[in-house]
């Protein structure tokens, strides 16, 4: 089932038809919904996607911040803790734009997003809580978020309201 | 022997390790404010006596790099940040960027204030690699 959808995916994208990217990430956001339901006793992460779409790209980059060891940025960091990760795993198949994903030396992830006149979002995971930062048109927004209003805060975002 | 007080004018670079995962946003081309999100504090080379040179060479001889970046002590002070001299035994040049004189780890808004800083040295540090 899982590989049918993705194969109906991926001919979309070798018959060079010029999609949105935001378009494409729509697609991306159903087909994570669906291939998260049919994996979702799968323990590890998703072997049979393909990591040319960004929600793919999305999980190998945690993925690798999951292989993570002690000293890992040369100064001392800790690995990530597991809980960490598999709530930003939980909340990457919800949004419709995959974000650009870094691990920080203070045992959290980052998610990020920019626009090209800089504006900016970021949702920073820790332990307990979880962290928005966000600049837009030069004023500053940083407080605690939940995490069911993550995928909402990236549709404002790029809706500009 | 380098003075513990660093002057306003003094350069303090960060090596951006070729880590993986990145350090670097490669699709905007700059660093991450993640880099800057430590929670030792953002650990830094002062500039010292050196060129930016000695100093790429310096990080070489213990990374591999992706990037030097830097900013001066007087931009991190505008952000209300706190740089400290920490030398180790082995790097006399040694520093730390703290959030204030009590607290040591950015704010989300200084780290990523932090990082626009030092994208404007950005390309003139990385020609030297």
């Amino acid at each position: 089932m899982n590989d049918l959808l993705i194969t109906g995916y991926t001919s979309t994208q070798s018959a060079d038809v010029n999609l949105d990217p935001g378009i494409i990430d729509s697609h991306q956001f159903s087909i994570g919904k669906i291939v998260r339901s049919h994996t979702s006793a799968t323990k590890g992460f998703y072997p049979l996607l393909n990591f040319h779409r960004p929600l793919d790209r999305s999980f190998r980059t945690l993925e690798q911040i999951c292989q993570l060891t002690k000293d890992w940025n040369g100064y001392g960091a800790d690995p990530i803790s597991d809980g960490i990760i598999q709530k930003v795993k939980a909340v990457l198949s919800d949004l419709e734009r995959q974000p650009e994903i870094f691990p920080t030396a203070r045992n959290s992830v980052q998610l990020e997003y920019e626009k090209e006149n800089n504006d900016y979002l970021e949702f920073e995971f820790f332990e307990d809580s979880i962290r928005l930062y966000m600049e837009t048109n030069g004023a500053e927004e940083e407080n605690q978020i939940s995490i069911t209003d993550i995928p909402g805060k990236v549709l404002q975002f790029y809706a500009g309201y | 022997m380098l003075d513990t007080k660093i002057n306003d004018s003094e350069r303090l670079y960060k090596a951006i390790k070729k880590s993986i995962p990145a350090q670097w946003n490669e699709r905007l081309d700059q660093p991450t404010s993640a880099a800057f999100k430590d929670s030792q504090g953002v650990s830094v080379d002062r500039e010292g006596d050196r060129s930016d040179g000695e100093i790429i060479y310096s990080f070489k001889e213990r990374f591999e790099l992706r990037s030097v970046i830097s900013i001066t002590a007087q931009q991190c002070r505008d952000q209300r940040a706190h740089p400290i001299a920490k030398p180790l035994s082995d790097n006399t040049y040694h520093a730390e960027i703290h959030r204030s004189p009590d607290k040591i780890m950015l704010t989300a808004g200084q780290a990523k204030r932090r990082k626009q800083g030092f994208i404007s040295w950005r390309e003139q540090v990385r020609r030297g690699l």
